[in-house]
């Protein structure tokens, strides 16, 4: 059993208890995806933290959300920074007259904050802001984990509490959209476990891509029905940035600015999603101590010494899942250096981060590294799913891990 | 068993399989009690799929069948009777007037489990993984009350070529319809297992498999392949889980817009 301060791996699951929990994945908890490449993308076994540490993570992913919504509503109205971070410029023109005419309505606000174990404490390698994944691993999926672990629970239900959230500014019985990009199986069980949610908060979900809405005075209606109900709110789970590349008569500039219909996350939510917004960051007048205390300095990554390589990992500005990140002696040397030249080439498109030393877990067969996703509602924390991966780098490869607390300390 | 999807499931990927773990959950995930009653088993003969050209199993062969519809399926079940384990990789779910149409799959499913679990094939048999040769619904575009199911298959539904030599497969045979060269996203994963030393063949079930090489397809070994195939080229929704196009009449049921 493997120990460190903040968290241990239990020993795997027996092949015999893992292949029923795989299955009861697929069929109860609506995991889809349960292979990629040659990997198994279920962990067998969980991330148990220690006793108190849930509270502290989900004390600083609390401050993290709060800092971050601060810092979001100053960087609206500094569209030099928002430059800077690599925004798209028609979403900068498109904020911009949300700024003049009046922003789109905002529904409740969820985010996910990736926190390492290191040698020095947590350290935060990003801020999830835009499309934070993971809902069916934190909690169906982790409370099947559970039954073979007596004494534990998962740490919350995030997409209960987003439901919660949602359903307290809505009429019962109202549909919301769950839009998202249909061709990705891992977003469509996002949306399903979503869904699941809603249903049992008395909303009604329809899965969605964006072109299947429609708009009317700044209200969103299924394209199906435009003469119908409007849409109570949308759930977005469709990246902000790739909205421009759906067609114009969808009506996507809607998700930027004029709409009335409460927006799940805003598009705003796109600037902290930015690996840039490391950059912006020290230009801002907001403070945030938690951040400057958890994630690591950000430089541009044509001012990182080319020997100095090996300390910094390089991130594409808007990448996902770990796509595209490159750290020297970890990412294959002939994609480590196409990501290198792409970064040093490609003006605000990149980051480069310092490296922190990812601590692994102790007494595992083989080497891993875990990231603990807290997930926060509207500023509060409410719950959490892990990833290890056998490389300090959480990309689409890493496993996904249930994260398990001392029963009593979940979030209810 | 709390879902009925899930013994069905069972019989393509039994727990022994050394690839059941590539079987696509989705299929079986959208099967209704209502389909799988109402679903005969597999005819025994005559069968169109014939697969007496595949070569015998212990040979270093896997195969990747990429037929039509239910035909993929029945092809599927033919060469579990020459000794390879049929691995469904279908990524789509079925909906109201579906551009790709995903019943008869089902159906295929759900008729072929029953033979495949009397097959009782070795738990090293090697694969045939089944692709829909309709994925894309090729002459199709998407109307007005449509349900864009429309899906692609990727290098990541498949075992590496590592793992396939260290598993003992040295060759791949496709099997596709007569004059029908891969299909573009196969051929992205054909390459790959080329550049690695796996011999490819190709054939139209009706003789044996020839030597095929694999032409290098566009954005090959694009650190951004998947992002580009899915949205780079003006289409923002191709892929599998689509959702109804836009029309003016009422909404539509279910969980889908």
């Amino acid at each position: 059993m493997g120990l460190t301060p903040m968290l241990r791996a239990p020993a795997p699951l027996p092949a015999a208890d893992f292949s029923r929990l795989r299955r009861r994945a697929i069929f109860e908890a609506g995991k889809l995806d349960p292979q990629v490449g040659d990997h198994e993308t279920l962990a067998a076994y969980p991330l148990l933290l220690e006793p108190g540490v849930w509270a502290g993570l989900a004390a600083d992913a609390e401050g993290l959300a709060r800092e971050a919504l601060a810092a979001e509503a100053e960087l609206l109205t500094r569209p030099e920074l928002q430059r800077r971070m690599g925004i798209p410029p028609v979403v900068r023109r498109l904020w911009r007259e949300a700024h003049r005419r009046g922003p789109a309505a905002a529904g409740p606000r969820v985010m996910r904050a990736d926190f390492h174990p290191t040698p020095t404490g947590w350290r935060v390698s990003e801020l999830n802001t835009d499309v934070p994944g993971g809902f069916p691993e934190a909690y169906p999926i982790a409370r099947l984990m559970a039954e073979y672990h007596p004494g534990h629970e998962p740490c919350g239900d995030p997409a209960g509490a987003l439901a919660r959230a949602l359903v307290r500014g809505l009429e019962p019985g109202s549909t919301v959209a769950l839009v998202h990009a249909t061709a990705y199986v891992d977003d469509h069980q996002v949306m399903r476990c979503l869904g699941d949610a809603l249903s049992s908060a008395g909303l009604v979900p329809r899965l969605a891509s964006p072109t299947n809405l429609c708009w009317r005075d700044g209200r969103g209606f299924l394209a199906a029905a435009p003469r119908g109900t409007p849409l109570g709110a949308i759930l977005r789970f469709f990246p902000a940035e790739w909205l421009p590349g759906a067609p114009r008569a969808c009506g996507w500039e809607h998700f930027f600015r004029g709409a009335r219909t409460p927006l799940s996350n805003p598009t705003s939510a796109l600037l902290l999603q930015s690996k840039r917004f490391a950059l912006a960051a020290t230009r801002l007048r907001t403070p945030r101590p938690t951040w400057e205390r958890l994630v690591p300095e950000a430089r541009e990554p044509r001012q990182v010494p080319r020997r100095a390589d090996p300390d910094w990992v390089f991130k594409p500005a808007f990448g996902r899942v770990g796509e595209c990140v490159g750290i020297r002696g970890v990412t294959p040397p002939a994609v480590q250096r196409r990501i290198e030249r792409a970064a040093r080439w490609s003006l605000r498109r990149w980051v480069a981060q310092r490296r922190f030393d990812s601590l692994p877990l102790p007494g595992c067969e083989a080497p891993a590294h875990a990231c603990v996703g807290v997930f926060t509602v509207d500023g509060r924390a409410v719950g959490a799913y892990g990833r290890v991966a056998p490389r300090p780098l959480i990309d689409g490869a890493a496993q996904d891990a249930a994260v398990l607390v001392p029963r009593g300390e979940g979030t209810p | 068993m709390s879902h009925v999807g899930e013994p069905i499931y069972l019989a393509y990927a039994p727990p022994e399989g050394a690839w059941s773990a590539w079987v696509k959950p989705v299929a079986f995930a959208c099967l209704t009690p209502l389909l799988v009653r109402a679903t005969p088993p597999v005819p025994p003969a005559p069968d169109p799929f014939d697969a007496t050209w595949a070569p015998p199993p212990a040979t270093g062969h896997a195969l990747v069948v990429d037929l039509p519809g239910p035909g993929a399926v029945r092809a599927g079940i033919a060469l579990a009777h020459r000794g390879y384990r049929p691995i469904p990789l279908f990524n789509a779910t079925p909906g109201p007037r579906p551009l790709v149409e995903m019943d008869g799959v089902l159906a295929a499913l759900v008729a072929g489990a029953p033979l495949l679990a009397d097959l009782a094939l070795p738990a090293a048999a090697p694969p045939a993984f089944l692709l829909d040769a309709l994925r894309r619904a090729p002459g199709r575009r998407p109307a007005p009350g449509t349900y864009d199911n429309r899906w692609l298959a990727f290098p990541q539904d498949f075992p590496s070529a590592t793992l396939l030599l260290a598993r003992g497969i040295r060759s791949v045979a496709v099997w596709t319809l007569p004059a029908s060269p891969p299909a573009t996203d196969l051929a992205h994963v054909l390459r790959r297992w080329q550049e690695a030393g796996i011999v490819l063949e190709l054939t139209a079930g009706d003789a044996p498999p020839a030597p095929y090489r694999a032409p290098r397809p566009s954005a090959f070994g694009s650190l951004f392949y998947r992002a580009l195939a899915l949205f780079g080229r003006g289409r923002s929704n191709v892929g599998g889980f689509g959702a109804a196009v836009p029309d003016s009449g009422a909404a539509g049921g279910g969980l889908y817009a």
